[in-house]
């Protein structure tokens, strides 16, 4: 990966009261798309405000290319395009005028920049109807579209899929992963969508109630790293391959499907087929059993808990 | 201002594409075009009106039990002659409608009739009454009303008479019969000749007789500045003798009465000079302006400190709310007075004197339109942050690279973009069309105005409607400000905004009445707040306050204007609700 496009850096806020986060750090690499996951009421919007500058860091730093959102706002945010929520804009506008209206925000934007950004959202059909009439997901299309316009060096969106459908969400993944790959754009995401996430990010950081409990790169939660050991699966019909195993003292499990589970690492496997079919145990399949996000995400939160206060 | 002008184009087009923007100014436009056609349309039913008989009578009728006695003694003059030739079929060209109706109820016995009203007491507080007082107590041959010789006959009577009266040699106190300021032998002669050439006999006579006329006004005035010399002489004489603050008091008396009759004899001059016909406006700036200057002159009197002491401190509690009444009338008196010598010296007219004119028309016409175009620029500042706020499209609108303080300008420059441009339009069209439908086109005729010091000035009439319509933008700041703050404030209380601002600005219409016990009490502060100022344009009317010209003591208390306090106030007041507006934008988090 690159440079850091993004760094977070001990952020506190409080709102009112109550401590929303708590000394969160984190930072977000050129070309990566990063996911940023946590329940309810943890401070993934917060977060999101803040970088986008709609709330105040009331402590720590957020730098964006090199840029002090605090005290460089102008020249941070215009590497920043972003979303929040559902992206609310001018219903009296056609798609093509709202996107129009951004575009004048910016310094240098040349119109067909808005018909290519239309183009990548797929609205050319309805672009110059009222957004009035626009469905939801035709609207976070256009969302996403008005934060492209700049080419920013990073896209922060907060639940970008909400509202598509399953065309729509991989229309999109394949968008972000394309942006990341062709323009050296980042990508800071936060959903709940961890299927979703899981398909598309490169690295996750997961918060609750204010405080980053795990930040990690998807190779490292489905420990495809050699040193770990990882449950495989292995199919051997009718052979007895629970006496091979009790006599390499290895510990199995069987499941209901006959499959025998055993604890093996990635770089034991060779070795471990050879001495099976040395024993004529006939083997039919051996796979490794990935841990999903959502097992890593689970271990690390209190999602049996009422969340945070975050907004 | 990187980016400013695309973020106000933004802003323009986000407002003009609003449905209630759109509404506005549509009735703008709507009101643009019919103010200047119903004017237009007002004035040929009133005059086809004035032709009927029947005019006079609605003009009476119209008047309910609270009107001044000295309108209903005026207009049942009217009525009463009006119904006397209807209900008798007389017509129109019968001898004795002319001259009974033209010169009796008309000239005479209406007159009479207001003049005796006038002359029981009855307070003069209108623009036709202030004439009649003035002319009641100014030396005018033609208050010799009594000696016209069908004044002695009821109106039933006439039906019998089938020739015409002779004209008796004398009135009923014996004082030889005059008539437009003529003698029997003068008035006989041209009443012959106005017959012979069928004209109307009273207009002819008076348009033959003005020369004779004005002649006689000079005669008397000039006696009356003689004995007002003396009496002055006398006083200051005896003042110095004294040095009692009753002499004081009575020299005061003197010189005020002194300076007004030198203004009426000056004025009176004038006329003689000029030999104007009587509709003509020369005309009509001295029997009706410099008259009623002359006679506010010599009845509001400020005495000095010491008199003020003795007499008036027990009513007044202080010194200058005793002057706080006088005032307006006196320095109405003198702007009047500097206008009229201002207007016959360039021989051009006093603005707002020449009725039905296209410059008159523009001028009450400007006053409404923008009015409603000021309304709209308060709406447009309350909603247009409030609105992003309650849509949620702010959050989109603030993740760019301009600064905070850049949007909110560009919304309030957007604001005063089509306030500015819509009172252009509607001054284009106005100015058009009353120059098209009007008469007298003077709209690039020069008026005199008169300044906020006093002195009188020459100004073109679109000068000064296109001026007016800048004091109302200058003015609409503290509104718009006002309105902006609190949108800002409360975010989603646009509505709130938009009226509270708007009560403001009405308030401001009834503020005269609202805060002049007020402004007695805290001894004239109204001077020092916002409110007379809402609205600069209105204190830049007809540069003769005819309301200020009477008798200062007994009327209402004016709310004291000051244009340079107006613009402190208004600069300061809009200055700190602006600062505040950006100040708080600038800090606000957008938790939802």
């Amino acid at each position: 990966m690159g440079s850091t496009i993004l760094e977070i850096n001990n952020v506190s806020k409080t709102l009112g009261k109550k401590t929303i986060l708590n000394g969160i750090t984190f930072s977000v690499n050129e070309g990566e798309i990063f996911g940023f996951l946590g329940p309810n009421g943890s401070g993934k919007t917060t977060t999101i405000k803040m970088i986008l500058g709609l709330l105040r860091v009331d402590d720590g730093q957020i730098i964006v290319c090199g840029r002090n959102v605090m005290t460089d706002f102008e020249n941070a945010v215009k590497h920043i395009g972003g979303i929040i929520e559902n992206p609310e804009m001018y219903k009296n506008l056609t798609g093509r005028e709202n996107l129009m209206q951004y575009k004048r925000m910016y310094d240098n934007i040349p119109d067909s920049r808005v018909d290519e950004v239309i183009k990548i959202v797929g609205l050319e059909g309805r672009i110059d109807d009222k957004i009035s009439k626009y469905s939801l997901g035709m609207r976070q299309r256009l969302g996403i579209a008005q934060s492209m316009l700049h080419n920013p060096k990073l896209l922060v969106l907060d639940e970008p899929t909400n509202g598509l459908d399953p065309d729509g969400i991989k229309q999109l993944r394949d968008i972000f992963k394309r942006i990341t790959r062709e323009n050296a754009c980042s990508v800071l995401v936060s959903s709940h969508m961890l299927a979703e996430l899981d398909l598309m990010c490169d690295r996750i950081a997961i918060i609750d109630r204010g405080k980053i409990v795990d930040i990690r790169s998807m190779s490292e939660i489905r420990h495809v790293s050699s040193d770990a050991s990882v449950e495989y699966e292995l199919d051997c019909g009718d052979s007895d391959i629970g006496m091979f195993l009790n006599m390499k003292n290895m510990p199995f499990t069987v499941h209901e499907n006959g499959h025998t589970a055993v604890m093996l690492k990635k770089t034991d496997v060779p070795e471990f087929v050879k001495s099976l079919v040395e024993q004529g145990i006939t083997l039919y399949s051996l796979v490794p059993k990935t841990r999903t996000l959502e097992d890593a995400y689970m271990e690390k939160t209190s999602h049996n808990v009422p969340g945070g206060v975050g907004v | 201002m990187k980016g400013l002008g695309n973020l106000v184009k933004n802003e323009l087009i986000k407002t003009g594409k609003a449905v209630y923007f759109k509404v506005f100014v549509i009735l703008i436009l709507v009101v643009s075009i019919a103010l200047p056609t119903g004017y237009f349309i007002n004035d040929k039913i009133e005059e086809k009106r004035k032709n009927d008989t029947a005019y006079w009578e609605d003009e009476y009728y119209y008047l309910d039990e609270n009107a001044s006695p000295v309108l209903k003694a005026y207009y049942s003059c009217y009525s009463e002659a009006s119904r006397f030739f209807s209900d008798n079929s007389i017509p129109k060209d019968d001898w004795r409608y002319e001259e009974y109706f033209e010169v009796y109820a008309l000239y005479y016995c209406a007159r009479a009739k207001a003049f005796d009203e006038l002359s029981k007491g009855s307070i003069a507080y209108s623009e036709i009454e202030s004439y009649f007082y003035s002319a009641m107590y100014s030396a005018q041959p033609d208050a010799n009303y009594y000696s016209n010789p069908y004044i002695k006959y009821n109106l039933s009577d006439l039906l019998a008479i089938t020739e015409k009266p002779d004209i008796p040699e004398t009135n009923e106190d014996g004082d030889p019969f005059t008539y437009e300021g003529l003698s029997k032998e003068e008035y006989v002669k041209l009443r012959d000749q106005a017959q012979r050439n069928k004209e109307n006999v009273a207009k002819y006579i008076k348009s033959a007789s003005i020369v004779k006329k004005y002649e006689n006004l000079v005669k008397v005035a000039q006696d009356e500045v003689k004995t007002a010399k003396q009496s002055l002489d006398d006083a200051q004489t005896l003042y110095n003798k004294t040095k009692t603050l009753d002499d004081k008091k009575a020299l005061t008396d003197a010189k005020a009465m002194y300076e007004s009759k030198n203004v009426l004899l000056w004025g009176y001059q004038q006329l003689l000079n000029g030999k104007y016909e009587v509709n003509d406006w020369h005309y009509s700036e001295i029997k009706k302006t410099l008259a009623a200057a002359a006679n506010a002159l010599s009845s509001n009197i400020i005495y000095d400190e010491d008199i003020y002491k003795r007499d008036y401190a027990d009513y007044y509690k202080s010194y200058h709310r005793y002057v706080l009444p006088v005032e307006p009338a006196v320095k109405a008196a003198n702007n009047a007075i500097n206008a009229v010598k201002y207007s016959f010296e360039k021989n051009i007219p006093i603005s707002g004197n020449e009725s039905k004119s296209a410059s008159e028309y523009l001028t009450s016409q400007i006053k409404i339109i923008n009015v409603v175009i000021c309304l709209l620029m308060i709406v447009m500042a309350g909603t247009t942050m409030s609105n992003e706020f309650m849509s949620g499209s702010i959050r989109l609108l603030l993740v760019r690279p301009r600064s905070r303080s850049k949007i909110l300008l560009s919304k309030i420059l957007s604001v005063f973009i089509y306030g500015a441009g819509l009172m252009l339009i509607s001054f284009v069209i106005m100015s058009a069309l009353n120059t098209g439908l009007c008469e007298t086109k003077n709209l690039f005729a020069k008026t005199v105005m008169v300044n906020f010091s006093g002195n009188a000035y020459a100004i073109l009439p679109v000068v000064l409607a296109l001026f007016k319509c800048i004091l109302s933008l200058f003015s609409v700041n503290v509104m718009v400000s006002f309105s902006i703050f609190l949108s800002v404030l409360f975010t989603k209380g646009g509505v709130l905004a938009v009226a509270l601002a708007n009560m403001v600005q009405i308030a401001d219409v009834f503020a005269n009445e609202l805060f002049n016990e007020i402004n007695i009490v805290f001894n004239g502060l109204l001077e020092y707040t916002p409110v007379p100022y809402l609205e600069m344009s209105f204190y830049l009317e007809n540069p003769v306050d005819y309301n200020a010209l009477q008798s200062g003591y007994s009327a209402s208390l004016q709310t004291v204007f000051n244009p340079i306090i107006g613009a402190v106030v208004v600069t300061i007041c809009s200055a700190v609700f602006y600062m505040l507006a950006f100040l708080i934008f600038k800090k606000k988090q957008i938790k939802n």
